[in-house]
Formats: C-alpha cells, structure tokens, sequence
C-alpha cells in the first residue's frame, strides 16, 4: 500500500563555514507498509523518523528538500504540488501529531474543526457533518459528544485534545494513520487509553497505522512490526518478538537494555549506551553507530554495512548480521 | 568516568554574538551600509581639515556662489558666504552625534527601566509602566518648547529633549522581554544557586534582552537624527555658529531655486546616512532573529 | 533526626476574587541522609510545587519544612545564603536551565560567586574546570555556549553547576524525562555515582515510574496535591495498597511484549 524506495531527505542550514551546510537527516530509507499493519518506527533524535513521514506527506519546510520514491496506492508522493496532496492528505492518509494543542485551532469550536475536514474532502453539507461528526467523538470515547462539540480546545483535557485529533484523522476512512509521538505529551494514565483506541481502530477498520515513537515499551500495545532507525537510516526491521527477543542489531540491543522496566529486579545502574546521538552534520565513516558500539571492528569504520535478511520479515543492516549480542 | 563518545568538533566556539555576526556578513546590503556608514562618519570627523576655510568664516568675495575647486569652496557657499563643505561635514559631527549619544543614553536608561519593571512584576511594574504611559501622552513639542524658552537654544537641550523620549519605548520593549524571561529555567536556577535579584538582572536578564533592543537601537538612531533634524528645522535645535544637517536643510530650502547645491549636499548626506542605517537595522533583525534547526 | 521534614504543608495559590488553587493539601513526608525518595505523580499532582516550596522559591501557605531540625521559612538572610549551599536542583528542560549567553564555565562557576564569594577568581575557575571535567565533559569545551550541546551534555552541566556546592540534598525534577532513552540511563547512572561518592541525599520526581523503580529507595506517590502512598521502592511496587496507585502502575507499559499486548487488549 505505501511503498517507499531510498528516501533521502536534506536540509540546507547555516555553518560555521561560508556556504550552507547540508544536513542530511534521512540517508537512503526503503520501507513497505501492507493494508492492515502496524508498524512501529522507533528511533531517538535524529534518528530522521519524523523528518521521513513529513517528506512524504509534503510537510517539509523551505529549506528542506526530498529524492527518491514514495508510492501510495499506485499515486506518487514525493514532491508532489499541494493540489495533488491535499486530496490525499486528510483524507487517505491521517495524521496524528504529538502536541495535540497546536495541531487544534484555538479559536475554533472543536465541532467546526471536524466538520471542516468532512466538507473540505467530501463534500459533506452541514447537517450530515454534524452527525457524522458527533457520531465520531463518540466512537473515540469522548462523553457527551454533542455537547462537546461546541467546546474550545483549551476546555478539554490533554487526552481528550488528543482524541479530537484522532477523531478529525478518522473522519474520512482513511487507509493509513501516520501518529508521530501520540502520546508523549500525555500522562501514563492516559497513554494506555490512547493506544487501546488505536488499536480498536485498526481491529474495526483493518486501517494501516504507523506509530513513531522512541518509547519501546509502548509499540509491544500496538505494533505488529517494528523498523529501527538510527542517523537517518533503517538499521533493522522485524516482527514484534523478532525485535524484542532476537534482536540482532547493536543499536537495537542497547536501546532495549538501557530501557527502564517496570519489571522486579531493577535497582540499580541501568544500562547505558555510552555517547551520544550523532551530530547530522558529521557523521561518521562507516557505520554511524561504530562510536557506541561495543562490538565494532575495522570495517565498521570504513565501509557502510549492507542489509542482510535474517528471514523474510526480519532484516538487519550491520556487519556482523548474525550477532546474539553476547560480549566479545 | 563514562566514555562519551564522539570528540566535539575543532571549531572555534560560536557565541550567539559570534553567530549573528556571521548572519550579517552574509547580508550584502547590510555590509555596504555598515561600510558607507563608517565612510561617512570618518568623512565628517577627518576631511575638514584638508579645507582652508573655518566654519564661520566668511568669504566676502564668494557669497552665495556654486562649487568651484578654484576657490576650495568643494560644496559652495551659502548665503551668508560660508563655506559648506565645511559646514555640510561639521554638521554632519552634530547630527551623528545627536543621533548616536541620544540613542546610547535613551537605550540604556530604558533597559534598566524596563528590566527592573519586567523582573518585579506585580504593584512595581504596574507603577512603573503607568508612569510610562503618562509620559507618553504628554505632548512633546510643547515640552520641547518650553524648555527652548526657559534654556534658550542650544545642543544639550536636543539630548536631553530626545533622550527623554526615546526611552519609553525601549522601556516597554525590555519590559516585555523582560516579563518572559522571568520565566525561563536559568533564572530560577539563578535564584537557587543563590543570586540576589539585581545580579539576576545584571546577569541574566539584561544580555538576554539585547537582541531586540540592537535592532530597535539602529532603527531609532535615524528617527533621532530626523527629529534634531526637524528640531532645527523649527529653530529649536542648534546654536549658531554650529550647525547640524537640519539647519543646513532648513536654510537651503529657502534657496532651493537659485543656489540648489546649498539644499542638496546636507540632504543626500542625511538621506544616504538614514538609508544606511536602516538597512543595518533590518539586517540585524534577521541576522538575530535566526530561523533554528 | 531526618534530614529534611516536611510537615503538613500546603501550598494556595489565589487566581482572583473568588477562586484558589490548591496546589498542594497537608502534606508530610521525611527524608533521611543518604537516602533516594521518588516522587510520583501525573501532571497537575503539585510535585513541581512541592520542590518549589522546600527550595523556599515559593512559600508555604500553612504547615513548616524543617531542615535538621530547624524551621527554614524562620532563617535570616545568612542563613538562607547557607541554605542554598546545602540543597541544590537540577531541571527538567536542560537546555532552558542554562543562560544562553553565559559559557559553559561560567555557568558552572556562577553558584561559587554567588555563595563563596570569598574565593578568588583563579580558584573559581579551577574549581569549575574540575567539575566539568569530572561531569565527563571536556576541558576545550568550558567556553562553549549551551546551545552547541546536546541535551545529555546539557544536563550534565545542569548538575555540575548544583554539585559544585557540594550539597547535602539533591532535588532532581524530572531530570531525564526530556533525554533520549539511551542518554537517560547514563545521565541515571551519573546522578547514582554521585549519590554513592558524595553520600548525599536525594529527591528524584518523575512522573516515569520505570525510571524510579531504578533510582529510588523510598516512594511517595501524589494525587492532586495530596499524598496518597509513601512506601519502600519494591513494597510499592509490588504491592501498591492505594487504588491511584495501583491505577498507575496498570497504567505503565510492561517490557514484555507479549504480556503488554495482553494488557491492552484486556482494557
């Protein structure tokens, strides 16, 4: 359903030096999305999660630039002018963002917000908008949905804010949900509400959903498949228990190890991951994680590693492909 | 202790002075400005010496006469027989002056105004800030006047005449700045590692408010000069023999038609020195008002 | 004789005429030396407000905070500056708690001038070298900005800048929760190092309760301003007795895929 073939995205930024620098946030990304999967991508910043879904959906600022390809459903994506895109945008394709008070207009009803969405992409007159509406807060578990409906955003809690947002990404069926951090902003109570919902959507409506996120704990709710990303690129992709319980990758390794549990025996040091994110600015040669890595060799410096298919779902992009992640 | 990792890059550090800096060198017309500004100012300050003739002095045989290198009068003279070059640069001294020392004083006496209100917040600041807005409707002209009767003409009349004005808005820009960065983590860090309240100031607010307040700085220096300009024109501003762009404006207006060069030499003058400064002005804005990564 | 003893405060704040706030109702825990307590609690719960009032940027409407054994809201000028040496915070936001216009250095160094100011400057600097240093930063970056590093490195000099005063209590407000979960851990690790060198006490609010789970010895959980359970780490955790406890701890994602899938499905 949503292919995307070596997607790179680029920024151009002030540096030190006289010309503008680029910043290469996405470096050659390859992914594919069937109807009906939940992917988890999963990355810390500057990972490029975010800056890759926001290029195909045209949401890059002006300094920014994509290549590659990006096929949905047949329709090419990439750079496309906004006429083409905002038949898709909204409609075919939702998206959810993680501070849902800025992706909510303060000064309007949260009613007219949704109603917009339906008469902008459908047509809709006022009256079936309206229902059609109502009828969606309450699907998203909102109480007392018609009288929520005259609401302002800043009347409604962060997690009901954040349902609306769901509610006006559903309005129009769509076949593909792209949520960037949905529920960061939120309180643990809340998050667990939110993700059951996302996934009571996807059971219902076989919509296809793509959760960004850097909380590995919070895909195993929802995602069926899970892509790892580090300094723009894939590093390894994989079914759930794949990644959770045979993860091949250094990278995706450490991240499990250094995250918090809430498991018994955990006191004590955690396990970190020495460094620090690289600077998209200066990569470095090779492999990008090689500096972090406890078990990087000579060719990890020198050449980038190819992916390596450890099954038919699970892929890793490493030198070492095979690797249990037991020490040296 | 912890590895971490990557060695930082070998470049020189880059405050966000450092930075803008570099902003501004990128923007050309900025440059050129900055470059004809300077220009102008050493041209005021230096080149009145390479003329023979004072600046009140009066040459009888050369009384009103177009500009001729022969007689070493490069602008001509005006009708009282002086020679403007001189005249055109010597005022140009007074005007930069004004506009220079006027701005400097009004912005910092604004700036400790405002941040003070800004950072007290509460009864203090509301005080403060009505006092402002009391000055504000009161009508200038008539002040300026007043004093003009009271002092007679003269230069110090035109700082403290513009000073007192200029510093309102400054006020109530820091002010506003001010308010914000009450709220910011640094200052309350501050306040926990045991700062009083006038080193928080000192320290933390006031660097932090400079960015605005640079670009107002450079914008209101072109508005000072106008207004000593205006003042002159109006016969409140400078004393003779001095004089300043203004008057020079003033008297060679009356002459527009039969001697033209004694209007046009302090004009362009006026004009290029204003043009300049506003483009450093803007560019300023944009060299510290950077889009981030 | 606890270290720190709060008891029965709480914290009104008057928005207006008629309405109030509470942000925090008669609360009362103790610390002891060398002691980690966790505070928990969703946004809203007062934690912040709580930090605020034992750090005396905010005063308590009712009730006392006592620091070995002595009233701090009863303290002179001088004794308060003392005070300041003695209990330190580290923010939430790393970046915003650094003057963007001060280097690294100086920020570092800025507790000594205020709080020592009896100590030359030569001596200031060493001082503030050291400690960069020894937060795992290096000596060429002192005079570099905040902005030119990264939110771990940030917040390492965050803590820098509280540890130079060698404070006995260490009031941490969500330190981690703006880091990346890999920074997180070693930043975890840097504040259990310290701990362990310095035998200081500390107060580590989060609103993560993995992330406490690993720090904390003690817990105190808080609702609306109010506590609701104060427990050893793993009693808490293992049998919470408050129903918004054990709400919370429901609410956590399990590590186990499988048993966190089972979990929301069974919502």
């Amino acid at each position: 359903m949503l292919s995307i073939n070596n997607l790179s995205v680029e920024f151009k930024v002030d540096s030190a030096s006289k010309e503008k620098s680029i910043l290469k946030a996405v470096r050659g990304v390859s992914l594919s999305i069937k109807q009906g999967e939940t992917v988890a991508v999963v990355g810390e910043s500057g990972a490029g999660k975010s800056q890759l879904f926001h290029a195909l959906m045209g949401l890059l600022p002006d300094n920014g630039s994509a290549h590659g390809e990006v096929d949905f459903l047949g329709q090419s994506l990439l750079n496309q002018p906004a006429k083409v895109l905002n038949k898709i945008r909204g409609k075919d394709i939702g998206m959810i963002f993680q501070d849902p008070m800025t992706a909510l207009n303060p000064y309007m009803k949260i009613g007219r917000q949704l109603t917009e969405v339906l008469q902008v992409h459908l047509g809709t007159n006022n009256k079936e908008a309206r229902e059609a509406a109502i009828e969606m807060l309450d699907s998203v578990q909102i109480k007392d949905p018609a009288d929520r409906f005259n609401s302002y955003p800043h009347e409604l809690s962060g997690g009901m804010r954040q349902r609306v947002v769901i509610a006006m990404a559903l309005l129009c069926k769509p076949k593909l949900i792209i949520a960037d951090e949905p529920t960061t902003a939120l309180d643990v109570t809340v998050q667990t509400g939110i993700i059951r919902l996302l996934r009571q959507i996807h059971k219902t409506q076989n919509t296809s959903i793509v959760l960004i996120t850097h909380d590995l704990p919070l895909v195993a709710g929802l995602c069926d498949h899970v892509v790892v990303m580090y300094a723009g690129r894939v590093v390894e992709t994989g079914t759930l228990e794949e990644i959770f319980f045979h993860a091949k990758h250094p990278y995706t390794q450490a991240l499990l190890a250094a995250t918090p549990h809430n498991d018994s025996n955990q006191q004590g040091r955690m396990q970190a991951i020495p460094g620090q994110p690289p600077d998209p600015m200066h990569l470095p040669s090779g492999c990008a994680f090689n500096p972090r890595c406890s078990f990087a060799e000579d060719n990890c410096f020198k050449e980038m590693p190819e992916e390596k298919t450890l099954s038919h779902t699970h892929h890793v992009v490493c030198h070492m492909g095979n690797h249990d992640g037991s020490e040296k | 202790m912890q590895d971490l990792g990557i060695k930082p890059q070998a470049v020189s550090s880059q405050s966000p002075a450092g930075k803008a800096w570099r902003r501004l060198a990128h923007n050309k017309a900025a440059m050129f400005s900055l470059f004809l500004l300077i220009v102008i100012v050493l041209v005021c300050v230096l080149l009145p010496a390479i003329s023979p003739w004072e600046l009140d002095e009066v040459d009888w045989d050369n009384i009103g006469t177009a500009p001729d290198f022969k007689t070493q009068h490069y602008f001509g003279t005006d009708a009282n027989g002086r020679d403007l070059f001189v005249r055109t640069l010597q005022g140009g001294r007074i005007s930069l002056m004004v506009g220079l020392l006027a701005t400097a004083v009004s912005f910092i006496i604004g700036i400790i105004y405002g941040a003070v209100a800004g950072y007290s917040g509460g009864k203090t600041d509301a005080l403060m800030m009505r006092f402002v807005d009391i000055l504000y409707a009161l009508p200038f002209m008539f002040f300026v006047i007043l004093l003009t009767v009271f002092f007679g003409r003269s230069i110090w009349l035109i700082f403290i005449a513009i000073g007192a004005v200029e510093w309102l808005t400054m006020a109530r820009i820091v002010r506003g700045q001010s308010l914000s960065l009450k709220q910011r983590s640094f200052v309350e860090a501050a306040r926990v590692t045991g700062a009083s309240h006038l080193s928080i100031i000192k320290r933390h607010i006031i660097p932090n408010t400079l960015g605005p307040v640079i670009v107002y700085a450079t914008l209101t220096v072109p508005q000072v000069i106008l207004f000593e300009s205006f003042l002159s024109f109006l016969g409140l501003g400078v004393q003779e023999p001095m004089t300043s762009w203004g008057v020079l404006i003033a008297e060679g207006a009356t002459q527009m038609e039969s001697a033209p060069w004694m209007l046009l030499y302090p004009a362009t003058f006026l004009a290029i020195t204003l043009f300049c400064l506003n483009f450093i002005g803007d560019g300023l804005r944009d060299a510290l008002d950077p889009k981030d990564r | 004789m606890s270290l720190l003893s709060v008891e029965n405060v709480s914290v009104v704040f008057n928005k207006g005429k008629k309405s109030q706030l509470t942000a925090l109702n008669n609360v009362s825990f103790t610390l002891d030396k060398n002691e980690i307590l966790g505070i928990v609690g969703e946004s809203g719960c007062g934690k912040s407000t709580l930090a605020r009032t034992i750090l005396q940027l905010q005063q308590a409407t009712s009730g006392k905070v006592n620091w070995k054994d002595s009233n701090i809201a009863e303290k002179n000028k001088k004794q308060q500056k003392e005070l300041r040496k003695q209990i330190q915070l580290v923010f939430q936001d790393p970046l915003d708690a650094l003057n963007p216009r001060m280097t690294v250095a100086q920020i570092i160094a800025e507790p000594l001038h205020n709080l020592m100011p009896q100590l030359s400057k030569k001596v200031v600097h060493e001082k503030a070298v050291e400690m960069l240093l020894s937060m795992g930063l290096q000596q060429e970056q002192q005079n570099r900005y905040p902005h030119e590093f990264s939110g771990g490195q940030c917040q390492r000099i965050g803590i820098a800048r509280a540890m130079i005063v060698e404070p006995e209590l260490l009031i941490c407000d969500e330190p981690v929760s703006a880091l990346d979960v890999s920074i997180q851990a070693q930043i975890i690790n840097l504040l259990l190092d310290l701990k362990q060198q310095t035998a200081m006490s500390m107060i580590f609010i989060s609103h993560d309760l993995s992330v406490v789970r690993h720090v904390c010895d003690r817990v105190l959980v808080l609702y609306k301003g109010e506590v609701v359970e104060v427990a050893d780490a793993e009693t808490l955790y293992i049998n919470p007795q408050h129903p918004y406890t054990k709400k919370l701890l429901n609410a956590v994602p399990l590590a186990d895929p499988v048993k966190e899938r089972q979990r929301i499905e069974n919502g």
